[in-house]
């Protein structure tokens, strides 16, 4: 061996250090990274706090109005926070509007329970100059400053329309299941004569029925149940006015065969309602857009801590879902999740 | 790729213990800056883990105080007890001021957020509090009845929070311990590997670094063991590096040369010596031929000299000049043949015999030969072997100048061309015939001669002792023209006075 060779090998050997160094830094950088994810940097500070309160903030509903009022938040500098987030008790509705009260929230956004005593929390907001929009469901008599959802009457509007365009000559009876809790007498009011005015009464008649809830289970499966087993006068199409009212009447009238016989007019969009639509169980679904309706509670916030005004009445879209808009509307959901997570 | 080079080169001309360290020293150090690095920077996701959810507030301190107010505000609106009211404003100052030091920033930090929602209730628990102390001591029943509705509700809400903070603490040190107990498993394996890898490089850095020094020492071993058999005639290599090795290897070539030189020159002195011994012999021999042939033809020279003096007394008696003269050329002569037989002399001497000589003959030959004789003179010193000239001359009148009818005559000439002394004897006898001439001249004609003539000591030997003398071939010619052309001797040797020769030898020293 000469000389040259010797220093071929030991630059070779040289080379193989540097590069075993060269690996070593990078992985030990890659798992500095990995192990920062969580770090201090990756957490925002903001201008104002909103509080977000909702009974059912476990729907993936309300899931969505809380993503679209935290996007909308971003560009305001608003955090949205639910308002019991995070702790292992949980509060009722007043019990959170009295908690966002005492911690000086900048708003509130609430989706109101039934009672008086929601709305004497409202007032109570005013007094200590926190501006309240309600969302979905309106306590009219309140002190809240606005309130962003759809009127009843229009809601029963549309499913009056829908309700014609699958009618058919057979077509006599159609079930209404309001869910007793967000469904107020007044509530029902509005959307019975909603309905009520777009399908002529002479030709098809009306069971409207209340769901009551209870200790957070409710009655749909029993009154849903005596209608597929012919109990009651079975309805031709059903109408069900909550997400988990539509599952259970996809869920019986899919178990006792008669997807032909009685259709299913839904609430909302979740994954097992758009499966049933896409198997033909359910014919379609009537939903607000749930992200929008974040959006634009976050939007009449702001709008009031401007101006120290805002209108009283914000109308959020109403789509319909059915077997030929639901690949689309699926497509259309898949891609906002993305455009979330970016 | 010359500066790798050079640095290179650097490495290898560093000693072996250098050459050895060096390289474990780098792997120990690549080794130990890993690990360095690896563990500050399993410290720093360790700070930033514990960052991630660390709160400033003590939340146990905050809760037992929170109670404690709570407990003397019942106490003091329930019973109006003083010592309620005591602990309630006892505990109040370090309450807030646990609470001013919580971060009033809005954010979406998990931990933050509870806190700055537990720091807002909290102040408003104490204003309720507060109020409803001053509407108690106003007797306004109503009013701290409210209030302190209010202050429960506020207290539950806030222990809630406090509960809530604690179990998320909870949650991400369990988390914090799942991630740094997969991010150890990691470090674990990739320090084996790292540690297994820079082991690998350390072996095969020392590999190819101990390769290169003892691969020439195994070389050197193998020509040792070479020379050690009796062969000194190897090949030798460079030295690879400026290392021990290196300077080892060099030694050891430095030392074959050495011994390769010192047994050339032995060999050489030795065959100057044989051949100086050599020629010795030969002339030892041609003298003994030499003395030989003058012992057979030798009187007692005592004898001889006793009565040449008896002979010169008497012719002085009788006035016999001539006879005189010829009594004493006579001695001289046999007195210089009987000391210079065979020994180094002069020319001049070599002359003078010969000038004895030519009386003795030319009263023997009634002055029948002319000698003629150019000399130059500075050259009557040089160095001549003894016994030379005479015989040449003796030759010519022998041979050359016997039966001629015309005068005889002998021309003697001594002269010098260049660096050579020139002697020539020419005759005008009878001349030489060719063929004895090309034997004469091919130095051939000593046994020929040696038969011819009983008592002359011959060309042949003249010849050989002037080449022995001054250790050269070319040094005596015979020419002839032919028959009756007479005949030239030439003998051309180097300059070689006594002066001259002490100062070559002193040059030489």
């Amino acid at each position: 061996m000469n000389k040259r060779e010797n220093f071929h090998r030991v630059w070779l050997v040289t080379g193989i250090l540097t590069a075993a160094l060269a690996a070593v830094l990078a992985a030990s950088y890659v798992l500095l990274l990995r192990n920062r994810s969580a770090g201090e940097a990756d957490y925002r500070s903001f201008a104002y706090h909103v509080a977000l309160i909702s009974d059912d903030k476990d729907t993936s509903f309300w899931k969505d109005v809380y993503a679209g009022a935290v996007k909308a938040g971003e560009g305001y500098g608003v955090y949205v926070e639910q308002i019991d987030d995070g702790l292992t008790e949980r509060f009722s509705i007043e019990d959170a509007i009295n908690m966002a009260i005492y911690e000086h929230v900048d708003g509130i956004l609430l989706r109101p329970a039934e009672g008086e005593e929601v709305q004497r929390m409202i007032d109570k907001a005013y007094r200590h100059k926190i501006p309240v929009i309600t969302m979905q469901k309106d306590v009219p008599d309140s002190k809240r400053q606005g309130f962003v959802g759809i009127n009843d009457y229009f809601l029963g509007q549309e499913y009056g329309k829908r309700v014609l365009k699958i009618a058919d000559e057979h077509t006599r009876l159609v079930a209404v299941l309001f869910p007793g809790a967000s469904f107020n007498e007044t509530s029902r009011m509005w959307f019975q004569l909603g309905l009520s005015n777009t399908v002529p009464q002479e030709q098809v008649r009306f069971d409207f029925r209340i769901i009551r809830d209870d200790k957070g289970l409710n009655n749909a499966e029993d009154v849903i149940h005596d209608m597929v087993e012919g109990n009651v006068e079975q309805p031709d199409i059903v109408i069900c006015l909550d997400e988990v009212i539509t599952q259970s009447a996809y869920q019986l009238v899919r178990d006792g065969g008669l997807p032909d016989k009685i259709k299913v007019i839904g609430s909302y969009v979740s994954e097992d309602i758009l499966k049933g639509i896409e198997e033909g169980g359910i014919d379609s679904t009537i939903t607000i857009d749930p992200e929008a309706m974040g959006r634009m509670g976050i939007d009449a916030l702001m709008t009031y801590k401007k101006y120290h005004m805002v209108s009283y009445y914000t109308e959020v879209d109403i789509m319909l879902v059915d077997q030929d808009s639901a690949a689309e509307y699926r497509r259309g959901s898949v891609d906002g999740e993305e455009g979330q997570e970016k | 790729m010359g500066k790798k080079d050079r640095k290179n080169k650097c490495f290898f001309n560093q000693s072996l213990r250098t050459k050895l360290i060096l390289p474990v020293m780098i792997t120990m150090a690549v080794s130990l800056g890993v690990n360095l690095i690896l563990f500050s920077r399993m410290n720093k996701t360790v700070e930033n883990m514990d960052q991630v959810y660390a709160t400033n507030i003590r939340l146990g301190e905050l809760e037992s105080l929170l109670s404690e107010m709570e407990s003397g505000m019942y106490q003091y609106l329930n019973i109006q007890s003083q010592e309620g009211l005591e602990t309630f404003t006892g505990n109040r100052e370090r309450f807030e001021a646990m609470i001013a030091e919580i971060d009033d920033t809005i954010t979406d930090h998990p931990a933050r957020r509870m806190e700055r929602n537990i720091r807002k209730l909290a102040i408003s628990y104490l204003e309720l509090s507060d109020n409803a102390i001053k509407a108690k001591q106003n007797h306004d029943v109503v009013s701290y009845r409210d209030s302190f509705e209010e202050i429960q509700k506020i207290y539950t809400y806030l222990l809630a929070y406090l509960g809530g903070l604690d179990t998320l603490r909870f949650k991400a040190n369990s988390e914090n311990y799942d991630v740094l107990y997969q991010y150890l498993r990691y470090l674990e394996v990739f320090m084996t590997a790292v540690l297994i890898s820079v082991a690998c490089c350390l072996m095969m850095l020392l590999y190819v670094i101990i390769g290169s020094f003892t691969r020439p020492l195994e070389k050197l071993a193998d020509k040792a063991r070479e020379v050690g058999k009796g062969n000194l005639g190897i090949s030798l290599d460079r030295p690879e590096s400026e290392d021990e090795v290196g300077t080892v290897t060099r030694a050891f070539n430095q030392m074959i040369a050495s011994i390769n030189d010192y047994i050339r020159r032995v060999r050489e002195s030795m065959e100057i010596e044989i051949r100086m011994k050599e020629r010795e012999l030969v002339m030892e021999n041609l003298l003994k031929d030499a003395q030989l042939k003058y012992y057979q033809a030798q009187i007692n020279p005592h004898f001889l000299f006793n009565t040449l003096n008896a002979g010169q007394q008497l012719a002085m008696m009788e006035d016999a000049e001539k006879t005189y003269v010829f009594m004493e050329n006579m001695a001289s002569f046999f007195r210089y043949r009987l000391r210079k037989n065979g020994e180094e002399s002069t020319l001049r001497e070599e002359i003078e015999l010969i000038d004895s000589y030519m009386y003795i003959m030319n009263v023997r030959y009634s002055n029948e030969i002319r000698l003629e004789k150019e000399i130059a003179a500075h050259l009557l010193d040089m160095r001549f072997p003894g016994m030379v000239l005479q015989p040449v001359i003796e030759n010519a009148l022998n041979h050359g100048l016997g039966g001629v009818e015309w005068e005889k005559r002998i021309w003697f000439f001594v002269g010098q061309e260049d660096e050579a002394a020139i002697i020539r004897i020419r005759d005008n006898g009878i001349g030489i015939d060719k063929q004895t001439l090309a034997e004469l001249n091919a130095g051939m004609a000593g046994r020929k001669e040696k038969s011819d003539s009983g008592n002359g000591v011959g060309l042949f030997n003249v010849r050989e002792r002037l080449r022995l003398y001054f250790e050269r071939d070319d040094v005596m010619t015979v020419e002839s023209g032919g028959e009756g052309e007479g005949a030239l001797v030439t003998i051309r040797v180097p300059v070689q006075t006594k002066y001259q020769e002490t100062e070559e030898t002193a040059k030489k020293e």
